[in-house]
């Protein structure tokens, strides 16, 4: 029996299995919810006003707003399963993942936002305001999860080795 | 089954001898629970039979149907059954990880607290196993931890 062998097909079915179940449901939940709103929009000002405050959106849901909505989801996804798997990335530290993956989506978004210019009136004062309260909050959950994260698996390894020398004892 | 019991204290151990007129699965799944209660596991590799001290072996994996005994320098096939291997190395350390894997906690390295509230097992010889949500659960419960 080769190790190497069995451990191939233990990799590829986790591997399978991941991108089965989550970007499957990811992929599904976009492209419905954006057929749903593509079908319901229209590209007439009267009816965009009308879907708007029946959605109590911001701005009109029009076909090419949907498009870029559906395109940042897709980016979306693809920064979550960059960070949130070992595909690429071999982040060991679960804080560190998903404060990474929270910096890239949230550029992203920021991207998105000035070259899709879907907020017609944000103006330089809003994006300083917007760093300047998001970074803070940012670094303090980083060291705040990466504390928890440290502590939790100092406290498995003691009652870890703590079970063992019991178990060696009663043996 | 006709189960004879014979007390000598001149024996120097005790000694079961299984008669039976042909080796059918009955009697291979009888002697395979007489061997676990003397700490050995029958196991196959490469079409020849081993008897494998229990306490060698690192962690049981089902793939496929087919269960495989992982020790430090090789890997073993069993016909046993996940489950029934369960109950019956429960006693020697083994404790369920996930729906396919069996491991001894003697040969457990480290833990390390994984996404989705998994964890990360690393074995001494380095290799890494997830236990899943539902028996990570377990896993802190035996380690006295909730």
């Amino acid at each position: 029996m080769d190790k190497n062998r069995n451990k191939k097909i233990i990799d590829k079915k986790s591997l399978h299995d991941f991108v089965y179940t989550t970007s499957l449901a990811f992929s599904l939940q976009t492209l419905i919810a954006t057929f749903v709103m593509f079908i319901s929009s229209s590209e007439t000002s009267a009816e965009q006003s009308r879907i708007s405050s029946i959605y109590a959106t911001p701005g009109f849901l029009s076909k090419s707003t949907l498009l870029q909505f559906f395109i940042a989801a897709v980016l979306t996804g693809i920064i979550r399963h960059i960070f949130l798997s070992d595909l690429i990335l071999k982040i060991k530290s679960i804080a560190l993942r998903i404060s990474l993956m929270f910096v890239f989506e949230v550029i992203m978004v920021a991207i998105v936002v000035w070259r899709c210019n879907w907020f017609h009136s944000v103006r330089v004062g809003h994006w300083i305001g917007f760093v300047i309260g998001a970074l803070p909050c940012m670094i303090a959950g980083f060291f705040m999860a990466y504390k928890s994260e440290c502590r939790e698996n100092e406290e498995m390894n003691e009652a870890l080795r703590k079970k063992q020398q019991e178990e060696e004892k009663q043996s | 089954m006709k189960i004879s019991i014979n007390i000598n204290p001149d024996n120097p151990e005790t000694e079961i001898s299984v008669t039976c007129p042909q080796l059918t699965p009955e009697v291979e799944k009888l002697i395979s629970m007489i061997r676990v209660m003397d700490s050995k596991l029958t196991v196959k590799k490469d079409g020849e039979v081993f008897l494998l001290d229990i306490g060698e072996i690192l962690y049981l994996e089902t793939m496929e149907r087919k269960c495989f005994v992982y020790t430090d320098k090789a890997v073993y096939e069993t016909d046993a059954k996940m489950y029934e291997l369960e109950q019956q190395l429960a006693a020697s350390g083994f404790f369920r990880v996930s729906k396919s894997t069996l491991l001894q906690l003697k040969h457990i390295k480290s833990l390390r607290a994984d996404l989705n509230h998994r964890i990360r097992i690393t074995m001494q010889n380095g290799e890494q196993l997830i236990a899943s949500r539902m028996y990570a659960d377990e896993l802190r419960e035996r380690l006295g931890l909730k």
